[in-house]
C-alpha cells in the first residue's frame, strides 16, 4: 500500500496537519498529485511562499532563490549565471569582496544539501596583485573561505608595501584602506568600544617590533555578533645588515600585513536554525540590519567601561 | 445488557482470519463495531462477531491493542480537565463572585469541553511509539481506522503522515513514499511558469529585475 493508492478523502485528512508549503511541495510530487490537490491547494502567504520556494531550489537545481523578488532565478552552471546575472541581488554590496551573492548561497546550498545543490567552497578562494594607481602602493590580496558553526567566513590577507620603500606613499594609501576593508575595533564586554578611527595610517609603526593587538576568530564567544571585527595588522620591517641601514628603513619602507576574517553571513549567533545567517545576509534592507543597528548602538552606549583597549591605550601613551 | 467482552472475528478477503477479543468500553470507540453490536444485540454474544474489512490480522490487532489502551481516555482526560478548572486561575475567563451559577457552569462547561477536546487530540508518547512502524503499516492502519470509523486513530494516522511531510522537499517526500516523478520537463517547465508563482514573470522590464 503506497500514499498514492490512498482515497481522496485520506489524502485531504493528511494535508489538513500540514503546513501551506507543505501541501504545495506535496502536490508538486508527481502528475496524479498535482491534479489532484494543486490547484486546490491554498492561496500561500508570504512567509510560506518564502518557505515554498526555498525548498523548491534544493529540488530544482537550476533555480537559484532570489529573496528581494522572491522568485527563483535561473541558474545555469555552464556559463556559471544564467539569469540570475540580471537579479538584483546579483551585484551586491562591497562587503563581499568581488564575490556575489549568488555565488554565496550556492556554497552554503553544497554545504547544507550536497554536492549537487551548489558550489565549492573554493570559487570563493581568490589571490590578486594590484598596484594602485594614486601612490604607486602594491596590494597583495589573498582569500580563503571556511564554514564555521553552518556560517560562511573568508579570511583574507593583504600585504601592503610600497615598492619604492616611499612611507608617505604608503600613509596615505592605508588613509584610503580602512574604507575599502572595514576594520573596526573589537567589541566585547571585556574591551570596551571605542571609536573607529578614520584610517588605518597609525598602523606604520615607527617602532619595528610594534604590532597591533590582535583579535581572532576564537575570541567568538566575546566578539560583537553584527561587527567585522576580526583581524591583525602587523608590520614587517626588512631586515637590516647594519644599525644606520635598520634605523633608515625603520623609518622608510615597511610591509603591513593585514589579516582579517570577514563573515559573509553578518550574524553567526546559533539559532539551531541552519541557514538562519544565510538568511540574513540575503535580504539587504532587512531586520538584521535593523538589529545590527540597534545592538551596536547599545554597545557603544556603554561609555562608562573602564578602558581596557591595548592598542588604543597604547597609542595614547 | 451490555456485556463487558466482544469477540471479533476477522473475514480477510473472504477467509475466516483470526478471532479478536476486545472490551466493550474499548469496542464503543468504533462507529463500525458500535452499529455491529447493537445489531447483534438479541444474539448472545456466544459467537464471533465477523468482520469483513479486508483487514488483515497484523493490523487489526494492532487496531485492536490501540482501543484497548484508550478505552478509558475520555473518562481519564475529563477527570484531568475537572482537576485543573478546580483552581480558579486556570480558568478563562475567570469566574468571579460577581457571576451568578448559571454563567459559572456554561463558562466552565465550555472549557472544559474545549480542554478535553484539545487532549484528545494530542499524539501521546505511546501513540508516537505505536506508530513508529514502515509507513505502509501506517497507511494500512489508516485505511482500517477509516472503515472501522474511528475518528481518533484516523486523526493520529493522518497526524504522523503529515509529520513525515512537513519540512521535506519534493525529491526528499518521493523517495520516503516511492513516489515515481512523472512529469516530463516540459510540464515541469510549465508548472513553474504557472501564473508567475515561481519563477519571475517573462514581461519584467530590466527596472523590475534591478
Amino acid at each position: 500500500m503506497g500514499i498514492s493508492k490512498l482515497p481522496t478523502e485520506m489524502i485531504l485528512a493528511i494535508m489538513k496537519y500540514l503546513p501551506e508549503e507543505s501541501v504545495v511541495i506535496f502536490s508538486l510530487t508527481c502528475r496524479n498529485f498535482y491534479w489532484r490537490f494543486f490547484s486546490s491547494s491554498p492561496r500561500l502567504s508570504r512567509l510560506g511562499r518564502d518557505k515554498l520556494l526555498r525548498r523548491l531550489e534544493i529540488d530544482w537545481r537550476q533555480y537559484v532563490y532570489c529573496d528581494v523578488r522572491e522568485k527563483l532565478i535561473r541558474w545555469d552552471w555552464a556559463s556559471g549565471n544564467g539569469d540570475s546575472a540580471r537579479c538584483c541581488n546579483y551585484h551586491v554590496r562591497p562587503r563581499l569582496f568581488g564575490t556575489n551573492l549568488v555565488t554565496v548561497r550556492l556554497v552554503m546550498n553544497r554545504y547544507f544539501h550536497g554536492g549537487e545543490n551548489g558550489l565549492p567552497l573554493s570559487v570563493l578562494d581568490r589571490d590578486s596583485v594590484d598596484k594602485d594607481a594614486d601612490t604607486g602602493v602594491q596590494v597583495r590580496s589573498s582569500w580563503r573561505a571556511r564554514i564555521i558553526d553552518h556560517d560562511l567566513f573568508v579570511h583574507g590577507t593583504f600585504t601592503i608595501k610600497h615598492p619604492a620603500g616611499d612611507h608617505t606613499a604608503l600613509r596615505r594609501y592605508m588613509k584610503r584602506f580602512k574604507r575599502d576593508l572595514l576594520v573596526r575595533p573589537h567589541i566585547s564586554p571585556k574591551s570596551p568600544p571605542l571609536a573607529c578611527s578614520d584610517d588605518l595610517s597609525h598602523a606604520i609603526p615607527d617602532c619595528p617590533d610594534h604590532s597591533m593587538p590582535t583579535s581572532t576568530i576564537e575570541d567568538a564567544d566575546l566578539r560583537c555578533p553584527y561587527c567585522d571585527t576580526d583581524y591583525r595588522i602587523d608590520s614587517v620591517m626588512p631586515k637590516a645588515k647594519t644599525r644606520a641601514a635598520t634605523k633608515k628603513q625603520r623609518r622608510r619602507c615597511p610591509t603591513i600585513v593585514v589579516k582579517k576574517w570577514h563573515n559573509l553571513g553578518i550574524c553567526r549567533i546559533s539559532r539551531g536554525d541552519q541557514g538562519a545567517a544565510l538568511e540574513n545576509f540575503c535580504s539587504p534592507v532587512t531586520r538584521s540590519r535593523a538589529k545590527m543597528e540597534k545592538y551596536c548602538h547599545q554597545w557603544h552606549d556603554c561609555s562608562d567601561w573602564p578602558i581596557q583597549w591595548g592598542w588604543e591605550h597604547q597609542q595614547r601613551k | 445488557m451490555a456485556p463487558t467482552h466482544i469477540s471479533v472475528k476477522n473475514v480477510d478477503n473472504g477467509r475466516d482470519g483470526e478471532v479478536f477479543t476486545i472490551t466493550y468500553q474499548a469496542a464503543m470507540q468504533s462507529g463500525i463495531l458500535k452499529d455491529l453490536i447493537s445489531d447483534f444485540e438479541h444474539a448472545s454474544f456466544d459467537e464471533a462477531i465477523p468482520l469483513m474489512g479486508n483487514i488483515s490480522d497484523h493490523t487489526l490487532g494492532r487496531i485492536i491493542s490501540w482501543l484497548t489502551i484508550h478505552s478509558r481516555d475520555v473518562a481519564r482526560i475529563t477527570e484531568q480537565v475537572k482537576e485543573f478548572l478546580e483552581n480558579p486561575q486556570n480558568r478563562q475567563p475567570p469566574t468571579g463572585p460577581g457571576m451568578d451559577d448559571d454563567a459559572v457552569n456554561k463558562a466552565l462547561s465550555s472549557q472544559e469541553r474545549t480542554l478535553v477536546a484539545e487532549k484528545l487530540k494530542t499524539l501521546t508518547p505511546w501513540d508516537v511509539q505505536f506508530f513508529e512502524v514502515p509507513t505502509d503499516e501506517v497507511f494500512d492502519i489508516l485505511l482500517a481506522a477509516n472503515y472501522l470509523d474511528i475518528q481518533r486513530l484516523v486523526d493520529f494516522s493522518s497526524q504522523t503522515v503529515a509529520n513525515m511531510i512537513k519540512g521535506k522537499t519534493t525529491e526528499q517526500i518521493r523517495d520516503l513514499f516511492g513516489i515515481v516523478n512523472d512529469f516530463t520537463p516540459e510540464e515541469e517547465d510549465e508548472l513553474r511558469r504557472t501564473e508567475g508563482w515561481a519563477l519571475p514573470r517573462c514581461d519584467w522590464t530590466p527596472e523590475q529585475w534591478q
